[in-house]
């Protein structure tokens, strides 16, 4: 598995053990950003921060995955920005609506880790990323 | 529960209201007050008789096999009046391919009833071999799940039974099962509560019991040290001080013992095979034991054999053990009369045996309670019980050593006869000639030791033991020191205290080691009981450990140890290390998070203790959630639980963290997301339990 220092990953999630876990893998091949809600992860992009990857959770207090989602996808400059939602929620109405709101891929947790890699890596190559 | 019933291929008739009537009155049968056999022949026989049909199989579904099967529970058959259960031949009926028809059927609550000839071939194929010409099937649901179903063969064709009928006919399987299963789970949970109530009634024995192995000598110590003070004899003291010493030195025992017992259950003995005076080494014994005879008014007889060896091979401290806890047992029991203790030596088949044997004049034990007496803790209930109460581990204790040192004992004795155990220990060699021992103590005398420790008591002790042997030391008081003594001096041995500040033992043995290879023999002496220890002091370099408080014999036992036996220690602590560090689990699994970590153990570490934090802290909300009824909490909560449950192995919705999910979000009963959060709370505070376990290893 490859390392890509210049690609940044914003990982979204309010739960402290889940974030802790995702950042210590990924960290491992991209420069990576915690934030533990919608909300502050808005705040941060429209700071200026411009990540190449997203993941994020989909209920989290504030603002959670789908208004986040959706309010990303407004802005010019993250239209394209690949978004990964990881959820405990198996359902495939959840998964529809991810999708159809923009979101690139859905992954429910508790996820195999190298399957988000390949994937994340999979679309950041799609987009000219890497 | 009343299902549905769809009017598929099949159509219904009026029914009768007698017919209604008859099935209804089946349904008491399940309220009886008899067996479950009985239940259902009679039900079967009273319905077959209402349907006047042929035969009635009840099936039961199985949902874990990959396509799933059925297995036949019970058969009745109205021409022999017989009820067959679990027929073999259909103890594992797959749907397909005769029955996928009326599995997606019956599993959505349909009922079948239909003319043999009005089916589809491939069921005609299967039915017609059991000479039936009318089918009727009911599904049976327990709690909302499709459980089997009621096959009801007719020899001849059939009005359609109507909806009525034919939906009585399924409560009445249904209540069956549920009273049968209701039935059986009561069954259980009482066994449950019983072997629950037993463990606890054995271990409140088992406490009473240790408590009592240890008041005695407790007590002893207390009396003599009272005494001391008053005392002015020099030669009377140093008499008391030797049988406090003796105390304590039971009490250590009975500790150790009690420490042993409850790591694994069993009690392990480490003995030591060392030459030594049996004559003397129980003399103080016998004197303590010869005065609280005497005490009793009891007579007190010692005999040794006049071949008897000066010295034997064995476990002094051990034998002397079971020869205390033996007149113990015979001084409790006797009122009046006395003891005899016999020492004997005899060759056997090439094998030199220890013969030690206690007889006393008291009450006598029944022959039938012979092989209970030994048993752990057990309290003879009988007449007599009250003589019988005191009775604790003592020979267990006896039984244990005398079949670690790979003897036996026997006891012979009759109510109101007396008794007498007879001890029997093979043993490797006697010597004769008490000239060989001198080699031991000379061969102390000319070593040269570095004792190593922080505080200056233990100091004490060991070089007060150094000095009475006549050997060379230095002290050192932390690793520092011990490294400089060590540069300039070549020790024989060094005893090494573990925890010390400046610098441990661990580390101190490293260097050492790496100073001057393997010469000086490194010994810790510490006061941790865990194994784990004993291998992180072997894997230092270290040549052996020995518990704090020791006695000098300990210390002499390991010094005179052969190199070859040393190693093999190591070897056996080793292993069980291994053994150790594979610790099974039953509900978490790290795999995941091992893989995620690819051996970095500060990160396990943290999320492990992120565990600690966020389990209960999301368990309290879900309580206060349930009893404030808030449905959307509780869905909200255990949602964020479950891949936190996942991360350390737990499978959400095995644990019943799905359903709570589910049933909260679907307005679930509260009830029902109660007992699943029982459940979950087990399941995490098991995990938690595993969990430092784990790190323990980690």
């Amino acid at each position: 598995m490859a390392k890509f220092d210049h690609i940044r990953i914003l990982i979204i999630d309010d739960e402290i053990s889940i974030r802790k876990l995702l950042e210590f893998y990924f960290k491992k091949y991209f420069t990576v950003t915690t934030k533990s809600d919608g909300k502050e992860a808005m705040e941060f992009i429209k700071s200026g921060y411009s990540p190449d990857a997203i993941i994020a959770d989909l209920k989290m207090p504030k603002m959670d995955g789908y208004e986040f989602t959706t309010e990303i996808r407004k802005m010019k400059s993250m239209s394209t920005t690949p978004i990964m939602i990881l959820s405990g929620n198996e359902s495939s109405s959840d998964r529809i609506h991810c999708l159809k709101i923009g979101a690139d891929d859905y992954l429910i947790k508790p996820f195999n880790p190298d399957e988000l890699y390949y994937r994340l890596i999979n679309i950041l190559k799609r987009t000219g990323k890497i | 529960m009343k299902f549905i019933i769809k009017d598929t291929d099949f159509d219904f008739d009026q029914g009768t209201v007698s017919l209604e009537k008859e099935l209804r009155q089946i349904k008491q049968i399940i309220h009886s007050q008899k067996d479950y056999e009985y239940k259902y022949k009679r039900i079967f026989k009273k319905l077959s008789e209402a349907l006047t049909c042929e035969s009635i199989h009840l099936f039961r579904h199985k949902d874990n096999v990959d396509d799933g099967a059925f297995s036949q529970t019970y058969m009745w058959e109205a021409s022999s009046n017989k009820l067959i259960s679990n027929h073999e031949d259909t103890t594992h009926v797959p749907y397909n391919p005769y029955f996928e028809r009326w599995r997606t059927l019956l599993s959505s609550g349909t009922i079948i009833q239909n003319s043999i000839s009005n089916l589809p071939e491939l069921e005609q194929e299967y039915l017609t071999e059991h000479q039936a010409k009318f089918v009727v099937v009911l599904p049976v649901f327990f709690n909302f799940k499709f459980t089997g179903f009621v096959q009801i063969n007719f020899e001849k064709d059939q009005r359609l039974y109507s909806k009525n009928e034919l939906t009585i006919m399924q409560d009445l399987f249904e209540s069956l099962y549920w009273a049968e299963s209701i039935d059986t789970k009561l069954r259980n949970l009482n066994a449950e509560i019983e072997s629950t109530r037993h463990a606890h009634e054995r271990k409140s024995h088992t406490l009473a019991n240790i408590t009592h192995e240890l008041q005695t000598p407790m007590n002893g110590i207390i009396g003599l040290t009272e005494q001391l003070d008053m005392l002015e004899d020099d030669f009377t003291k140093k008499n008391y001080l030797e049988s406090i010493k003796l105390s304590l030195s039971n009490l250590m025992t009975v500790v150790n013992n009690i420490l042993d017992t409850s790591i694994d259950g069993n009690a392990k003995y480490d003995l030591v095979e060392l030459k030594f005076n049996l004559k003397e080494s129980c003399r103080n014994l016998l004197e303590v034991q010869r005065e609280r005879a005497v005490e009793k008014s009891l007579t007190f007889e010692v005999i040794f054999d006049e071949d008897f060896p000066d010295l034997i091979i064995g476990d002094s401290r051990r034998i002397n053990q079971i020869i205390s806890n033996l007149i113990d047992n015979a001084i409790k029991f006797t009122h009046e009369g006395g003891i005899k203790v016999e020492f004997r030596s005899q060759k056997q088949e090439g094998n030199e045996l220890l013969k030690i044997s206690v007889t006393d004049t008291g009450i006598g034990i029944a022959p039938e309670h012979h092989k209970v007496i030994f048993d752990k803790f057990v309290q003879l209930e009988s007449a007599d019980s009250r003589t019988f109460a005191g009775i604790g581990a003592g020979l267990t204790i006896v039984k244990d050593l005398v079949q670690a040192m790979r003897g036996n004992v026997k006891v012979k004795s009759d109510l109101g006869k007396g008794a007498q155990f007879i001890v029997t220990i093979p043993t490797k060699e006697f010597i004769r000639k008490l000239s060989d021992l001198e080699d031991s103590a000379k061969h102390l005398e000319s070593l040269k030791f570095l004792v190593v420790d922080d505080n200056e008591i233990n100091l004490k002790v060991v070089t007060a033991i150094l000095k009475k042997w006549g050997s060379e030391y230095d002290v050192a008081k932390n690793g520092e020191e011990a490294i400089e003594l060590a540069k300039d001096n070549d020790y024989d041995i060094i005893f090494m205290d573990i925890q010390m500040p400046v610098m441990d033992g661990f580390e101190a043995t490293r260097r050492i080691r790496k100073l001057k290879g393997m010469k000086p023999r490194i010994l810790a002496l510490t006061a941790s009981i865990l194994r784990e220890n004993e291998y992180k002091c072997i894997e230092a370099g270290m040549d052996g450990v020995i518990r704090k408080p020791f006695f000098p014999d300990n210390l002499i036992n390991w010094i005179i140890k052969k190199d070859e036996n040393i190693e093999a220690e190591k070897e056996e602590i080793s292993q069980e290390q291994m053994k150790m560090s594979e610790p099974k689990f039953e509900v978490i699994n790290m795999d995941y998070l091992e893989d995620i970590a690819s051996g970095n153990k500060e990160f396990i570490e943290e999320m492990i203790h992120l565990f600690y934090e966020q389990v209960p802290e999301k368990l309290s909300d879900i309580e206060s959630a349930i009893a404030e009824n808030d449905l959307e909490s509780i869905a909200a909560t255990a949602h964020k639980l479950k891949p936190i449950a996942g991360y350390v192995g737990l499978d959400p919705k095995e644990i019943g963290l799905k359903d709570i999910e589910n049933d909260a979000n679907r307005n679930g009963d509260i009830g029902v997301i109660k007992k699943n959060y029982e459940n979950v709370r087990k399941s995490l505070n098991l995990a938690i339990e595993e969990l430092k376990l784990y790190q323990d290893h980690l």
